[in-house]
């Protein structure tokens, strides 16, 4: 994938161990993408979608093959590229404040200056009112909404998400999902946002990709409109409209089935 | 099954009954004759012993002189272990070179009885505070070096990550996210630290001495003082216990967040 692309994987390949039981947990995935778009992968458990984003947050330098944003090579994390995990990994000795300023904290800024910024965005989470209260005594998408305030303080141009509404309930997620939708498309803000739901990943994604296991190669990559309609029309009605479902079965089939037998 | 501990009146309740009956064996026993009175005094002895040590001091020491030694000591050589202890069991964690050079020290050093090495420690610092200091140390030391390592080392992973992607150097992760991570297994690592330093001061104290808790008891074991003996036992197990619960009171304010979190 060239460098015209603001993210570009070119034949990114990463291999966990050695010899017989070395595995293979991404094969020569090329991806780009530009500024803004909203990119979902999809996949069984198992396909790379974590490593595939742990490339390009920094924490695993990929076995060959290279990853750059903006046409410089990725090395190591960087602010710019903010993360959010499917547990929060909060910091439970500060209270919800201390926690949504923790990044312009470690990189120097004022006191003052990242109050404001954690204010800022636990207002947009609807957070403030919890400001002095400590992580545990957070619900689970509270905790997963704190998360989220604390990587957006840092103004990431990039957001990388691994399943971070998988551990919630149906209706705090579908709460979730619209959120964020708002915050992305509010900001200039570009999203890889892993999932394993389907509907999730058509309903948020500007780009679907598919993902397949053993060696994990994408498989399929989809354009999606909703994520620019949903705000507009609301996303029941997004998810119920026969466009939405018809790719949303077109992605499951990929995932189920490969690529050679879907959308026959 | 767990249940959570009573709390309030009703645990006041039942432990002051078991208190009373202790001490109602206890008179009773010295009560019998069973056992000769030089060998074991009445509780009223002992009270009156307190009254008197109160009044007239131990043999030219006041009692408040002869605790504050010991608790001086003890605190002082866990103090120092928990200064250089905590960094130590940090570094292990952090450092595998660090806890392939050291673990191994830290793990013979840990089992040892403290008392097989305190007649070289006398030999080397004189019979002093000196020695018994340097005991308390090398007592508390790898215990809480081992704490440590081991809270490094269940840090939860995406927790280091989040910090680092939210751009916190090593330093920054060491001292923002690492160091408060350990804090549930160090201060783990801190009571039973605090409780072996106690048990071991007392015994060198036992062993030479000029002044403590533990001298108290000694000395009067030699002019068969036996309510004097006892006295000495029943005020070192006050003190144990207000040095741990002062300690656990400490944790419970600094790691408010261990087991909710
Ligand atoms: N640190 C690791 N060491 C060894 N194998 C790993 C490691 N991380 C992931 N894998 C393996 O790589 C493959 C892809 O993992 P992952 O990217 O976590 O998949 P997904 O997120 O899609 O479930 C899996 O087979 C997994 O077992
Ligand atoms: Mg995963």
């Amino acid at each position: 994938m060239s460098a015209r692309h603001y993210v570009a994987f070119s034949d990114v390949s990463v291999t966990f161990g050695h010899g017989e039981g070395a595995v293979r947990a991404l094969d020569r995935v090329s991806l780009g993408f530009g500024r803004g778009s909203f990119v979902c992968v999809v996949g069984p458990s198992g396909c790379g979608k974590t490593t595939l984003l742990n490339v390009l947050a920094g924490f695993q330098a990929p076995s060959d093959g290279r990853v750059s944003v903006a046409g410089s090579e990725v090395h190591g994390t960087g602010p710019d590229r903010g993360v959010v995990f499917q547990q929060a990994a909060l910091f439970p000795w500060l209270t919800v404040a201390g926690n949504a300023a923790f990044g312009p904290m470690v990189r120097g800024v004022g006191r003052r200056a990242r109050a404001e910024r954690a204010e800022h965005w636990l207002r947009i989470v609807g957070l403030w009112e919890f400001r002095d209260r400590y992580p545990y005594e957070l619900s689970g998408g509270m905790q997963q909404r704190l998360a989220l305030a604390r990587a957006l303080a840092n103004d990431p141009a990039i957001l990388l998400m691994d399943e971070p509404f998988g551990a919630l309930d149906a209706l705090t997620r579908e709460r979730m999902q619209e959120e964020l939708q708002s915050v992305w498309r509010a900001s200039f803000m570009t999203v890889l946002f892993i999932t394993h739901g389907v509907e999730e990943a058509v309903f948020l994604g500007t780009d679907v990709v598919v993902m397949s296991p053993r060696p994990g190669r994408i498989i399929e990559r989809l354009a999606s409109p909703f994520a620019h309609e949903a705000g507009a029309r609301g996303s029941r009605k997004v998810k119920s409209d026969p466009a939405f479902v018809a790719l949303r079965e077109q992605v499951l089939g990929l995932i189920l089935e490969g690529p050679e037998t879907a959308g026959q | 099954m767990h249940k959570t501990p009573l709390a309030g009146p009703v645990a006041c309740l039942l432990s002051a009954c078991s208190v009373a009956a202790a001490l109602a064996t206890w008179q009773a026993l010295a009560a019998s004759g069973a056992v000769a009175p030089e060998l074991l005094a009445s509780p009223a002895q002992v009270l009156s012993a307190l009254a008197e040590i109160l009044r007239e001091g131990y043999r030219g020491t006041t009692l408040a002189h002869n605790a504050a030694a010991t608790i001086g000591r003890c605190l002082t050589g866990f103090g120092l272990a928990v200064i250089l202890g905590v960094p130590l069991g940090l570094l292990m964690g952090l450092q595998p070179r660090a806890a392939a050079a050291l673990g191994d020290i830290v793990q013979f050093l840990r089992p040892l009885p403290p008392l097989s090495y305190m007649i070289l420690l006398i030999l080397w610092f004189g019979t002093g505070d000196g020695s018994k200091v340097a005991l308390l140390f090398l007592t508390a030391l790898p215990i809480i070096a081992s704490a440590a390592m081991a809270g490094v080392r269940l840090v939860p992973r995406p927790r280091i990550l989040a910090a680092r992607s939210l751009g916190a150097g090593f330093w920054q992760v060491v001292w923002h996210v690492v160091l408060p991570s350990a804090l549930p297994s160090i201060f783990t690592g801190l009571r039973i630290a605090l409780a072996a330093a106690f048990s071991t001061v007392v015994a060198a104290e036992l062993l030479a001495a000029t002044d403590g808790l533990g001298w108290m008891v000694l000395s009067a074991s030699r002019f068969l003082r036996s309510d004097v003996i006892l006295l000495g036992i029943l005020i070192l197990g006050v003190v144990g216990m207000a040095l741990s619960r002062a300690l656990l009171l400490i944790e419970r304010r600094v790691v408010h967040w261990h087991g909710r979190a």
